[in-house]
Formats: C-alpha cells, sequence, structure tokens
C-alpha cells in the first residue's frame, strides 16, 4: 500500500518538476536547440547564457534584482505593520461601523483587479508619483491587502483574551496590549504575510509593468519580457537563464519558510 | 498561491510566438477596448498638432523653453539599443528636450499604452501596429498629424502616408515598409540542377508546376514552397482578383475568391507543390530559424521581405534572392502595395506635439537619426533617408530595400486598414486553411465559414 502511494507521490512530482527542470536545462543550451528539445536530460553545458543574459539589457541584471528587492522589502515592512494594525482593529476594538467595515474589506478582496486598475493608475498620474516605486510600496503602508488583514484578524481571535485582559488590568494601553502581548503572540501569522507578499511581490508583473516606465527602473519581471521580441530575434536562452536567477531567492525563502507558512494558515481560524 | 502565479513569470515564460502579427489574447483586447472607452469618456478629446500648449518658438511652433518628451516602443534588444542611439541624436541637436525612451515586450506594451492612455498619461511619441491604429485613433488617444509643420512628407510617397490615416486623416505615419515576395533559395535550386524561370511574369500555374518540380527533383528530401497564407497574403490576392479584403466595417471579398485562394492550398498540399498537411501543421508554429526554409528542406517561401534577413542568418548565409508574387494575369495589374511594417503617432496627451511630430521627422526622415535605425523596422520610406543608409545594411537589408523599391514603381491605391476585431485574424485564416488541407472540409465550406467568422468578429467589437 505504502509502495503504490510513494509511487504515485514521486510520479505527481516529477510531473510538477517538469516544468522547471526543463527551465535549468534549456538555460545551458544554446538558443536554437530550446525548442527543438523537450527532453530534460542535459547534453549541452552552454554556460554563457548566463554570462550573455546578465548583461543582454541596457543595464546588468544586478539592476534589475535591486530594483525588484527595493519593491519586495518596501511591500513586506508596509504589509507587516498596517495589516497588523489592522487586524488588531477589527479583531479586538468595539467602533461604530466595524462590522460593516469588515464586510466592505472582504469585499475588496472579491473585486476583480482590472476593475481598480485604471482609476488607481489616474490617482498616481495626478499626484504625478507614475515611473517612480511609490505606486507599488506606498498602498502597502494604507493597509490595503484584504487578504492578509483577514488572516491576521482569524489569528488574533485564536487567542486567548484573558490575555488582553490581565494586561488591561494591569493598566496596559491598547498600544501596549497590541506591541507587547498581540504582535509576540502571532509571529507565525506574520512570517506566512512576509512570506507571501515577498513571493506575490517577486512575481507580480502586471503593476510593475505599468508603474515603472523607465527602462532603469525595470524590475525582474518586466525585464524578463524584454528577453522576447515576436517580430524579430528573441533571446531565451538569456531568458531561461535569468529566470532561473530570479527563482533562486524565492526557492530559498520557500524552503526555509514553508514551515511559517504552514502553522501560520493552521492556527488561522480556530482549531 | 494562485494569484502569484497568475501574475509572474508564468505568463512570461509561456508565450512563445515569433509570428508576424501574435494575435493578444481576447481577455487582454477587452481590456483595451474598454480602455479605449474610458479613454473616450474622461473626454480626452482629439486635437490637431497646430494647437500647442508651449508658448510657439520662432518659426514652425516648437517650444523655446525646457520641456520634456518620452518615446515608447515595443522589440526586442536590438531595436532598443539602435533606437536609444537615435534618441541620443536628437537630444545633442535639441538641448532643450529632456528626452526618455521606454520600450517593452509586444505584449507589454500594448498593456501600459491601454492603462495609460486611459490615465492621460501615455508616452509623447508611440510605436503604433496597423491592429490597434483604427482603435486609439478613434478614440481619442491619437494626435491629428496633418497640419504638422514639423512633419516633412515631400520625401515620402503619398499612397505610403496614406497608410496611416484613418477616416482621411493622418493618425500615424509609417516607421518603415514591406512588401509580400516569394523567397527563393538559389542555393537549393543549383544543388537539384533546377534554373529559376522569368519571375517578372509568371502566373500562379506555372508557380505550382515549378514547385512540383523542385518537390519531384528534391526525392522527400525537400519541397516546393510554403503555402500563400496570412492577412498580407490574402489581402494581395484579393487584390489580384479585382476585390479588396476590407472596407471600413465588412469584409468584402467575395466567397468565390476565398473558395479560389482554399483551393490552392489545397492542390498545393494535394499535388506535392507544398508538404503534406501534417507536416505543415507540424511546422505552422516553429522560430524562423528551425523552420525548413531556413534548414535547406523548402526551396521557396512566401512571405514578407524584411524577414529575408532572418531567414538568410538562419540559414549560414545561403543565396536568397527575392522575387514577385506570382499572379492570374502575368503581373499586369498593379495589386501590389507597401505594408507599413509599424508606425509613430502622437499621443493627444502630449504637452507639446509639434516638438514630438518633429522627433518622428528626425527618426524617418533625417538620415542624422535614421542612420541609427537602419532597417530594422522595414525599409525606411523617405527616398532620400533609403539612400543613405544603404550603404551601411546587411544583404538581406539591402535586397529587402531593392525589392520595395522595385515594387514601388507599380503599386495600386493602398488598402484601407483593417476594422477593429480582427486582430485574430490569421489564428482564424490558418485554422480554416487547415482545415481543408487535412480533407475536414471542402474549399467552398471553408470560404463560407471563414468569411462569417471574420464577420461576426467585427461586428461585436
Amino acid at each position: 500500500m505504502s509502495v503504490v502511494k510513494h509511487v504515485l507521490l514521486i510520479a505527481g512530482v516529477l510531473v510538477s518538476l517538469y516544468p522547471i527542470l526543463w527551465m535549468l536545462v534549456s538555460s545551458l543550451r544554446p538558443d536554437g536547440q530550446i525548442f527543438s528539445n523537450a527532453s530534460i536530460i542535459p547534453t549541452t553545458f552552454y554556460a554563457q547564457n548566463y554570462s550573455e543574459g546578465w548583461n543582454a539589457l541596457p543595464e546588468s541584471f544586478g539592476t534589475y534584482l535591486i530594483n525588484s528587492s527595493v519593491v519586495v522589502v518596501g511591500a513586506v515592512i508596509g504589509n507587516l505593520i498596517t495589516c497588523s494594525m489592522a487586524a488588531y482593529a477589527f479583531a479586538r476594538l468595539k467602533f461604530r461601523f466595524s462590522r460593516i467595515a469588515f464586510a466592505l474589506m472582504l469585499l475588496t478582496l472579491m473585486i476583480p483587479v482590472h476593475v481598480v486598475i485604471i482609476p488607481q493608475y489616474v490617482i498616481w498620474a495626478q499626484l504625478h508619483l507614475v515611473n517612480t516605486v511609490w505606486p507599488l510600496i506606498l498602498p502597502k503602508f494604507l493597509a490595503t491587502d484584504g487578504f492578509f488583514i483577514f488572516l491576521m484578524v482569524q489569528f488574533i481571535r485564536g487567542l486567548p483574551r484573558e490575555l488582553d485582559e490581565a494586561a488591561r488590568v494591569d493598566g496596559a494601553s491598547h498600544y501596549a496590549i497590541f506591541t507587547r502581548i498581540i504582535l509576540p503572540l502571532m509571529t507565525p501569522a506574520l512570517a506566512t504575510t512576509a512570506i507571501f507578499t515577498i513571493l506575490w511581490t517577486w512575481n507580480d508583473f502586471f503593476a510593475q509593468l505599468i508603474y515603472l516606465t523607465d527602462p532603469g527602473k525595470y524590475t525582474v519581471p518586466v525585464a524578463l519580457r524584454a528577453f522576447i521580441d515576436v517580430q524579430g530575434q528573441s533571446s531565451y536562452g538569456g531568458m531561461f537563464a535569468m529566470s532561473i536567477v530570479s527563482i533562486l531567492p524565492m526557492l530559498l525563502i520557500f524552503t526555509f519558510g514553508q514551515r511559517y507558512l504552514i502553522q501560520g494558515i493552521s492556527t488561522t481560524g480556530g482549531k | 498561491m494562485d494569484r502569484g502565479i497568475r501574475n509572474g513569470r508564468g505568463r512570461a515564460v509561456g508565450s512563445h510566438q515569433r509570428s508576424q502579427h501574435p494575435s493578444p489574447g481576447p481577455s487582454r483586447r477587452r481590456l483595451g477596448l474598454a480602455v479605449g472607452g474610458v479613454a473616450g469618456a474622461l473626454g480626452l478629446a482629439a486635437c490637431g498638432v497646430g494647437e500647442n500648449r508651449e508658448p510657439p518658438g520662432p518659426d514652425d511652433g516648437t517650444a523655446t523653453g525646457d520641456i520634456s518628451l518620452r518615446a515608447s516602443w515595443w522589440g526586442g534588444a536590438l531595436r532598443s539599443e539602435q533606437t536609444q542611439k537615435a534618441l541620443d541624436a536628437f537630444r545633442e541637436e535639441h538641448a532643450n528636450i529632456n528626452l526618455t525612451g521606454e520600450y517593452s515586450d509586444w505584449s507589454g506594451y500594448w498593456d501600459r499604452l491601454a492603462t495609460a492612455a486611459a490615465g492621460g498619461n501615455a508616452a509623447d511619441v508611440l510605436q503604433m501596429d496597423v491592429l490597434y491604429l483604427s482603435t486609439y485613433a478613434d478614440t481619442g488617444v491619437l494626435v491629428a498629424l496633418d497640419d504638422a509643420q514639423t512633419l516633412d512628407l515631400s520625401k515620402v510617397d503619398p499612397k505610403v502616408v496614406d497608410l496611416g490615416r484613418v477616416g482621411g486623416t493622418l493618425y500615424a505615419l509609417p516607421a518603415a515598409t514591406n512588401v509580400f515576395a516569394v523567397m527563393v533559395n538559389m542555393d537549393l535550386l543549383s544543388d537539384l540542377g533546377i534554373s529559376l524561370p522569368d519571375t517578372d511574369s509568371w502566373t500562379w500555374d506555372e508557380y505550382e508546376e515549378f514547385a512540383t518540380a523542385i518537390s519531384d527533383e528534391g526525392s522527400g528530401e525537400v519541397y516546393g514552397t510554403s503555402l500563400f497564407g496570412s492577412q498580407h497574403g490574402l489581402t494581395l490576392w484579393a487584390r489580384q482578383n479585382g476585390e479588396s479584403l476590407f472596407d471600413e466595417s465588412r469584409i468584402t471579398v467575395s466567397e468565390a475568391v476565398v473558395e479560389e485562394f482554399m483551393r490552392m492550398s489545397l492542390d498545393w498540399t494535394r499535388g506535392g507543390a507544398a508538404a503534406s498537411a501534417s507536416h505543415q501543421a507540424e511546422m505552422g508554429s516553429v522560430a524562423i530559424d528551425q523552420g525548413d526554409f531556413s534548414t535547406g528542406k523548402q526551396a521557396m517561401n512566401i512571405a514578407t521581405s524584411n524577414q529575408i534577413s532572418a531567414y538568410i542568418a538562419a540559414s549560414d548565409g545561403a543565396d536568397m534572392q527575392l522575387v514577385q508574387l506570382p499572379t492570374l494575369d502575368a503581373n499586369a495589374t498593379r495589386y501590389q502595395y507597401q505594408k507599413a511594417s509599424m508606425y509613430w503617432s502622437v499621443a493627444s496627451s502630449c504637452d507639446n506635439p509639434v516638438d514630438a511630430a518633429g522627433l518622428i521627422n528626425f527618426l524617418v526622415n533625417d538620415p542624422a537619426g535614421a542612420k541609427y535605425l537602419l532597417a530594422e523596422r522595414g525599409t525606411p520610406i523617405n527616398s532620400d533617408v533609403l539612400a543613405a543608409v544603404t550603404p551601411l545594411l546587411e544583404t538581406g537589408d539591402q535586397l529587402a530595400a531593392a525589392f520595395v523599391t522595385k515594387v514601388a514603381e507599380n503599386v495600386g491605391e493602398s488598402p484601407v486598414n483593417p476594422p477593429n476585431g480582427t486582430a485574430d485574424f490569421e489564428s482564424v485564416l490558418s485554422r480554416h486553411v487547415q482545415d481543408v488541407t487535412f480533407g475536414e472540409a471542402t474549399p467552398q465550406e471553408a470560404a463560407e465559414a471563414f468569411i462569417s467568422e471574420i464577420q461576426v468578429a467585427i461586428d461585436q467589437a
């Protein structure tokens, strides 16, 4: 029984790993051989793809990695600070319209992104902040990621209220309760938020494409597209090589962070 | 997790098209149209280049103070490098203009333009494609260039200028042109011991006979020709038959003419002039450098003239020639036209349209700028520029330029631009041609289905 289970699982792993392995092997093939060869057994070791890909675009690829990192760091800090504050308010404070506000916050999760793109763009254009990183970072400091607020609200609701009340009896303010009691206890939820924010921001293409127009400010996903030219010569080898470079940090974060991901999600929403 | 995968690299890695006009997905097109509507609603009314909002300069209305301009294009690394050099040259001549270049890949370019145009923040000088020209002109995103004094059209064939008109107004200037032609691999012919007949006056019957003879000599290794496909090809076929493919709102080619077009594909496939139906389907999506014409398995290829450079490079420098398309009446009618490979336009949100038009003029009409762009976008439209850059071109681009010049002596009126809703034309056409070559539909059935499918797409747009 367990043999069958393992064989099935291993087959599943191979199927889902195939695209990544193919990309890795293709990054070591010369351009002409990439699409004529679907095998994942390496036949060539064409490492020039990496050196050429790194320098193929007007800026070296390091610039794009740095640009992406700036956006990611800003987004993570913003989400951690403001989403946790909003979540504390929804979970612990009693205020007017709190239920309506909570429902509205959930509603933002359900609106398709295409509906809000243009109004948001108009706002940023009128603030003259297009072609800066602010449209990508500033919203995170305004607790606009409803998904993370919801995640943290559920987590805080699972924490015993007696802890807050004990602190309150000792004369703690809301600020003290939040920073000394709730925040330390919700580390798993914070870690989940941080990891998801990193992954989603690093992989986000559309917002970074429309807000960053100066080629020197391009982030990794936008720069990777510059390798493809549908009407002329594309450099697929260089693109795959740089794709490998750009997923390495994500792979590391996922490998070391997945414990928190599972912990953070499984402890929200009660038992 | 779904969000990360959908927005991120999956799309970047997944798209591997190299066709001349990759069709954008339906959702993207819908977004583009929605955006167009919003742009209209925001009141971005079309305005002409006469009305500069900066204080006019000494003579032609260019700004005297410091201004900034943004130029935007799609394309690969080579195009970006060349265009940046041309922009550098423009900066040297216009110290008061803070000029920046922006580029992106094909689909990213249209996503960004759709959003930015709706936000009134599009780049000032826009590279434009015929698929989107009508949409953006109709929704007021582009400026009329008819009265732009900074744009000198005296050295450009009026028929070429007409390619940029929508409803009679000039909204875009072709950046370069190309024509449809037969490419012949001369090395392959001499290997087989076959000589090329008189191509200036050959008919389709002679062409099929010649291609079949090549396949017979090639004994399974080499076959004669590609099919005569694509929107460009069908446009020319309609014109050879005295019809047109489109008017402003309809597909106008008759069913009988399309049926004959389909029958020709079937005859070539069945009779051996072209490869078998299954082989054609298999090779339909491969890149230029892996196609049979590049690898020496196909002697003739019907395609746009500017692609010959890529084919010569991919075949390691084979001796290739561009020759006239066959016709029904041995090249008596003026069926040919120069097609704009892409255009330059000015956005209506631009504060200094006169200067923006001046930049287009510099890229298209001034050898000082055009010498950096060479023929990467296609053959230059200005005769002086063409003469100036020809010695700088690679063999393939020189062949294409010479061929465009030759054909230009005998072109007819330019066709109207395809109406809105025809962005998927190529894939619809090749699907129906495939039905015919595989024997799934008769030429008559396919012609009828094809015409109604295109008309429905136009009506729904």
